[in-house]
């Protein structure tokens, strides 16, 4: 876990980043978090953020619920090159272990978010393209539609069926498996 | 911080952030990739016009199918060549798999449209089974849809009579299921389809493709054992010197051994055969661009069946002569089910897990033939039907 930190603050020291949010507040962050992503990444490597990249799809909101998830995930891949680099006795491992446990802890409350956050933050990671976040984000959307029912699944999103009952019974007829 | 006094003047009132992405086929698309079974997949498909388009998107079921591989329902199990086979059910299905689990069990194997009286279970995929009954002197063979309930069989057309078969002259007929969701049956030149909806028809092979290369059998040929894949019309043996070898334990108990393809991209990778000596599997791969077999792994079934406290019954009971078989190997070689004494085993053969399926009873009589039933990989929806005929 030291050895993570001080790797966070090297590369703090090396770059920083300005994210300006669509209502016009400005989030200073590493390069390592900022390069989580690939829509950033890209920018970087054109050296086209000076002055600051400004993010027109993203509320401030959202933005800093972002740049907290890309935090602990760049401090978790700078974790995990120290390791294989330098260190490769099972002490060390077994701190990698704990410290994989505690991303995924950390993930798990990340996600206890309401409805419409969760999808403004699917919204960002496509916009931002942060594979982790959008992996994470769209299986918690399919968590929440597994067991319910169309009729359940139409309620909870506001979706207006469009299907004609002629066409509904015809895929109940050949898929009969999948229901009760 | 700062975030949370920005929350009241957000721009975009909640309901517009799940309409856009909801709208967004590429975002719907990643959202329903992460449904874990067919059965999810098919109510989502039902909520509107949108869903069931991405979800029946043959691109989308087939990286659905890679991420998520059908899950074992159950098998069926029988007990002599004139009982008939019975669906016993693994032990842990998830939920989402009841409904097809439940419309297994109730299935009757031996009543289904004019197709009566199993005699046996040939082959099974995609939640459908070959079947064959004796009929006089000669095997009548059907397709059966345990979990479509309301199908009749389809029974498959008797091919041409023919001199060229596999094994020297006398007509010998190979039954599949296929990967893409076709039986195949073969005899000699002959091939019969039959696609999950569509009828089936007789049509020389060689308007198949490599489709008959899926066609493999193991048999004693001459005093010893020869993998035979059917090729064009002919054996085209990897005829292995390998297991000629290796099943001389075996010589007169080629039950005992079993072997299967192992399919990679709709083409055979390579041929997996296992058996048990000593209380330990021994698994050999054959890679058809390596040309000979490889020992690739033994699994020590008292240490795995230690690890997940399975308890071993007594082997020397007389009920199997070796004291431990292997009944099927499942599916990619995935899993394998073994008999010890008179347990049957499901090893997984990756994780190691083994778990006690089903237990012999003294008045059944010897276990002849086990089948695992897997769950249908995809849905087949009507609209998919509609774009690929027009």
């Amino acid at each position: 876990m030291a050895s993570a930190g001080s790797g966070d603050e090297k590369a703090a020291a090396a770059a920083m980043i300005t994210l300006i949010s669509s209502d016009n507040e400005k989030f200073e962050v590493t390069e390592a978090t900022a390069t989580l992503s690939q829509t950033i990444r890209h920018m970087i490597e054109d050296g086209c953020t000076d002055g600051g990249v400004p993010l027109p799809n993203v509320t401030s909101k959202i933005l800093a619920r972002v740049i907290e998830y890309c935090k602990k995930h760049a401090t978790a891949a700078a974790g995990e090159e120290g390791s294989s680099s330098s260190f490769s006795d099972a002490a060390f491992l077994e701190v990698d272990r704990a410290f994989l446990e505690e991303l995924e802890e950390f993930d798990d409350a990340f996600l206890e978010v309401d409805r419409a956050t969760l999808f403004d933050l699917i919204l960002a990671a496509n916009y931002l393209d942060i594979k982790g976040l959008l992996n994470l984000t769209c299986q918690k959307v399919a968590d929440s539609v597994k067991g319910k029912t169309p009729e359940q699944i139409r309620e909870m999103y506001n979706i207006v069926n469009d299907l004609t009952p002629e066409e509904e019974a015809e895929i109940r007829r050949e898929t009969q498996w999948a229901f009760e | 911080m700062d975030a949370k006094m920005q929350q009241q003047s957000s721009p975009s009132p909640p309901a517009t952030a799940i309409s856009e992405v909801l709208d967004n086929d590429n975002l719907l698309e990643q959202i329903l990739i992460r449904l874990i079974f067919p059965t999810g997949l098919v109510r989502a498909a039902l909520v509107c016009r949108r869903w069931l388009h991405v979800a029946s998107e043959p691109a989308f079921l087939r990286r659905f199918i890679n991420l998520h591989p059908p899950r074992l329902l159950g098998f069926y199990a029988q007990h002599g060549l004139l009982a008939v086979p019975k669906f016993v059910q693994m032990p842990d299905t998830p939920p989402e798999l009841a409904a097809a689990v439940r419309s297994s069990a109730l299935y009757d194997t031996r009543v289904s449209g004019r197709f009566v009286m199993v005699k046996s279970i040939s082959s099974c995929l995609d939640g459908r089974l070959l079947v064959s009954r004796l009929y006089g002197y000669d095997h009548i063979h059907a397709v059966l849809s345990p979990l479509h309930p309301g199908r009749d069989a389809i029974v498959l057309p008797r091919p041409p009579q023919s001199t060229n078969a596999m094994d020297g002259g006398a007509t010998c007929i190979l039954h599949r299921c296929l990967p893409d969701g076709c039986v195949v049956t073969c005899a000699a030149r002959w091939c019969c389809n039959i696609s999950p909806r569509a009828d089936c028809g007789l049509c020389p092979h060689s308007s198949h493709g490599r489709r008959q290369d899926l066609l493999c059998f193991l048999r004693k040929h001459r005093g010893c054992y020869v993998l035979g894949i059917l090729g064009s019309g002919a054996h085209r043996a990897p005829r292995c010197a390998g297991p000629g070898l290796l099943l001389e334990y075996y010589n007169s108990k080629l039950h005992d051994t079993m072997i299967v393809p192992v399919v990679d991209d709709r083409s055979i990778a390579r041929f997996c055969l296992m058996y048990v000596k000593d209380l330990q599997i021994h698994i050999w791969v054959y890679h058809l661009n390596g040309g000979e077999w490889v020992l690739d792994d033994t699994i020590c079934l008292r240490k795995i069946c230690a690890n997940s406290g399975v308890a071993i019954s007594d082997f020397h009971d007389g009920l199997t002569t070796t004291g431990a078989m292997v009944h099927a190997i499942g599916q990619g070689a995935k899993f394998v089910f073994v008999q010890v004494g008179h347990d049957v085993l499901y090893v997984h053969i990756e994780s190691r897990v083994v778990k006690k399926v089903y237990s012999l009873v003294p008045g059944d009589g010897n276990l002849t033939k086990l089948t695992p039933f897997m769950m249908i990989d995809s849905p087949v929806f009507p609209v998919n039907q509609k774009e690929v005929s027009t």
